[in-house]
């Protein structure tokens, strides 16, 4: 099992994730990890309709995730791990998911938020927690697509 | 590196450059060829020799246009007919989906007829309804 890429983008699964990023890392499995969507009839269907053809899908709460991943559900799988947010990634971390990289994508604009980069909008617990991932060993870039440069993303902060 | 031309009706070719950009960020390799309305065919057939000159260092050239018959395409057919260059492929009925797969597979695949071949199935398979799926996902709380 690896997770080959593990991404925040608000958008979870769209046009540069499903058709870009996917083939790009050479994912087998999509695991898309968020409370909401795994109760959401109409998001599990865009889900569904954006993946592409080929690759697995799994939609996770964040609680089960840690359970899979503990379980070692996903030997088989090249994963490519998409949460919603910086704070759900930062708990999945923590939760001791092995996550040894993540790439901040797309974060939209929030109060309290500041823009970063083009469509990368952090708030200061954003910050604290990317802060604290990398003194935790991972590295943390952000790339909305594959050929941007892959620097720390605390050159940006 | 199979070099790739764009080309429609209007401003198709520009349209479909502006998505394929924000998918795939800066192009190299690729042009884009609109034939406007106050364009002659022979304006529009300079267009195009201008960008597979453009595209000299490629082995090879894939013209996609937007409909099989349409005047881009004629030209750019009329071109190969003319044997312009020795590995030049035109095809139509082209969609972004299918741009985008031959855009970023060029890295991989090197004949440009199989290329052409996997970037025409993907644009097919890409034409569907919104439904909700049967297929199978693995979905926990």
């Amino acid at each position: 099992m690896a997770i080959v890429h593990a991404r925040v983008d608000e958008r979870l699964i769209h046009g540069q994730v499903a058709m870009v990023w996917t083939n790009t890392v050479g994912a087998s499995r999509i695991i898309v990890v968020n409370d909401e969507a795994v109760k959401d009839e109409l998001i599990i269907a865009g889900l569904k309709m954006a993946k592409p053809a080929g690759v697995k899908l799994s939609i996770l709460s964040l609680k089960r995730a840690a359970e899979k991943f503990a379980e070692k559900a996903y030997e088989e799988d090249k994963v490519f791990l998409i949460t919603k947010n910086v704070t759900d990634m930062a708990t999945l971390i923590r939760s001791e998911v092995p996550i040894k990289a993540f790439n901040v994508g797309n974060v939209a604009k929030r109060e309290g938020s500041r823009p970063i980069k083009k469509s990368v909008n952090l708030t200061e617990d954003d910050e604290k927690d990317i802060r604290e991932m990398i003194q935790l060993g991972v590295s943390v870039t952000a790339q909305m697509l594959p050929n941007e440069s892959d620097q720390s993303i605390v050159n940006m902060l | 590196m199979i070099g790739i031309i764009v080309t429609g009706h209007g401003e198709f070719a520009s349209g479909l450059t502006s998505g394929l950009k924000l998918l795939a960020g800066e192009t190299e390799y690729y042009e884009a060829v609109d034939f406007k309305a106050e364009d002659s065919t022979e304006l529009l057939t300079e267009k195009l020799k201008e960008g597979i000159r453009r595209l000299k260092d490629c082995e090879a050239v894939a013209v996609l246009a937007d409909l099989t018959g349409g005047s881009p395409f004629n030209m750019a057919s009329r071109l190969k007919m003319s044997g312009i260059h020795e590995n030049m492929e035109v095809i139509g009925g082209i969609n972004l989906p299918l741009v985008l797969h031959a855009y970023m597979s060029r890295g991989m695949i090197s004949d440009i007829r199989e290329l052409l071949d996997a970037s025409l199935e993907m644009g097919k398979q890409h034409m569907t309804y919104f439904h909700i799926s049967d297929d199978a996902c693995e979905l926990e709380e």
